[in-house]
């Protein structure tokens, strides 16, 4: 009997200590869209434009190939797909659809300045919106990055000590 | 629009997106090359093309969802809104950062042992189902 009380007694010592914890995260959480796995509503009124298409700017020496431009009232949005572990946009999604938004816009169509990142996760998928980069930040890093290739500058190091040790370049960095 | 020539003097977005995850890699890749990827990103490369390969863009049928929710199940069910929700909250908050995660997994840890314990005892039940009820509705904004 005594065990019996003990156990129940943790038990709902663990059932209270997960509900306190879960109503104190609970003030966050109003970001988060329930219905999370259905598309925005921009993107359900949009058509697909462009699926994997390639597009060149020999001007401004950029390539790229997003893998889906939408469009809606004669704007492109640029989307990407990413297969996560969690619901995670990175720097180089933001860079990535920017550098897609400014190329497509060099080939003469309008871009909107928000893109969309589709998460693939293993609890599912959810469409992420991000401000992307204007013409002058993604030329200024362009730049950067052909001083940084060529040697003449200084390239930072990677802040994150996790996807460092992962990189391919770990054992000669 | 569509080129397929010379292309050597042309920086991909791919290319430049490492910008944003570290400079010196694109240093090292300009010395070095492209390195030999270890097998984990190849594998990790061979399910990001899968995924893309069977893109419907606004599916994803091949993922499993993670059921798993004990206590919530034990008190409503499998299917319930109520347990819907609390797996959402679960996946788009606590699975975001390491402290929520290391709690989810503790509370796999435990959770089927209080699940027994509630099953056994309707107070218990109760009272639990009385405490979810207030995040229920503090998730979904019900009330």
């Amino acid at each position: 009997m005594i065990l019996v009380i003990n156990i129940q007694m943790i038990a709902g010592l663990i059932v209270a200590a997960i509900g306190i914890l879960a109503l104190l995260k609970i003030g966050s959480f109003d970001k988060f869209s329930l219905d999370a796995d259905e598309l925005p509503e921009v993107i359900r009124k949009s058509r697909i434009w462009k699926k994997e298409f390639e597009f060149v700017s020999r001007k401004l020496g950029l390539v790229s190939k997003p893998d889906v431009i939408f469009k809606h009232n004669g704007q492109a949005i640029i989307g990407e797909v990413k297969t996560r572990k969690t619901f995670k946009i990175y720097q180089t999604d933001i860079i990535q659809m920017s550098v897609a938004k400014v190329v497509v816009e060099e080939n003469g169509t309008a871009v909107s300045d928000v893109g969309f990142v589709k998460i693939a996760t293993p609890e599912g998928t959810r469409w992420i919106d991000k401000q992307l980069m204007s013409r002058d930040e993604v030329m200024a890093l362009k730049n950067r990055y052909d001083l940084i290739k060529s040697g003449k500058i200084v390239p930072g190091k990677c802040g994150n000590r996790v996807i460092c040790h992962h990189c391919e370049f770990f054992e000669v960095c | 629009m569509y080129h397929r020539k010379k292309r050597t003097h042309l920086t991909s977005a791919t290319k430049l997106a490492e910008m944003g995850l570290c400079e010196r890699k694109v240093h090292l890749r300009a010395i070095h090359g492209d390195m030999k990827k270890n097998a984990n990103r190849e594998a990790a490369m061979m399910r990001g093309r899968n995924v893309h390969a069977k893109a419907e863009l606004g599916d994803y049928k091949e993922h499993k969802e993670d059921k798993r929710c004990f206590i919530a199940t034990c008190i409503y069910g499998q299917e319930a809104v109520e347990t819907r929700a609390l797996r959402l909250f679960r996946d788009q908050y606590l699975k975001q950062s390491m402290a929520g995660r290391m709690f989810v997994g503790a509370y796999y840890v435990v959770s089927p042992t209080v699940v027994k314990v509630l099953e056994k005892s309707n107070v218990l039940k109760r009272l639990t189902e009385a405490g979810l009820n207030i995040i229920v509705r503090k998730i979904s904004k019900v009330g």
